[in-house]
């Protein structure tokens, strides 16, 4: 990257660091919130099917399972998605 | 914000690739919901059974496929009814829900950064 060429930039190389840094942070965390709500809704549809008078050690112990495979099925969703766009890429060119 | 962008190129280069990992992790979370509640029967599992992980991937595959033809036909169909400005408002509803428009751009940024991670 090359910090040298915004000379006419009102912003200095750390100033625009932080604020890069910033905005990622800012995306990171709103991107981590609607995960976590969609696994909220899609977990306790799945593992809570008979609400009892507490959350039960088999529902904590479906609720983390279906926590991680939601993580899962994202990294694959993703991949495959990825992958897709690669190859509507190629055959573009 | 959009002043200091046309100052500062480097900066104006960081804002556009964030805007397209925004958008492809937006579209990878939609299509995360929707196969999710077509593919997975049991989340109570320590691991994905290779049946599940396929079907996970086909259906982004089919989902894509699907919007694809859609649009293809949607144009078709317009083309004959080309005056009617019904058309006109649903092609940016596809717009918005099916994320097509913003893909070329995509690509042209992912063969940049290869480097893309989703999570």
């Amino acid at each position: 990257m090359d910090y040298s060429s915004g000379q006419k930039s009102a912003l200095g190389a750390n100033e625009r660091a932080a604020l890069m840094s910033n905005i990622k942070q800012q995306l990171d965390v709103a991107h981590a919130q609607e995960l976590l709500q969609q696994v909220s809704e899609k977990c306790f549809k799945m593992c809570i099917q008979k609400p009892g008078s507490s959350l039960s050690s088999s529902d904590q112990k479906c609720l983390t399972y279906c926590m991680d495979r939601y993580f899962d099925a994202f990294n694959i969703v993703g991949r495959a998605y990825s992958q897709r766009l690669q190859k509507e890429l190629a055959n573009a060119r | 914000m959009d002043k200091l962008l046309e100052t500062d190129p480097e900066l104006a280069r960081f804002v556009a690739e964030m805007e397209q990992t925004s958008r492809m992790k937006k579209t990878t979370e939609k299509l995360t919901l929707e196969c999710w509640d077509l593919c997975i029967t049991n989340p109570n599992v320590s691991r994905f059974d290779s049946k599940t992980e396929s079907c996970l991937v086909n259906c982004v595959e089919r989902f894509i496929d699907s919007s694809t033809y859609l649009v293809k036909e949607f144009s078709n169909k317009s083309q004959s009814v080309s005056s009617s400005s019904d058309f006109a408002d649903s092609e940016m509803i596809i717009d918005d829900k099916f994320t097509l428009s913003p893909e070329p751009k995509l690509n042209e940024q992912e063969k940049k950064s290869s480097g893309f991670k989703f999570w």
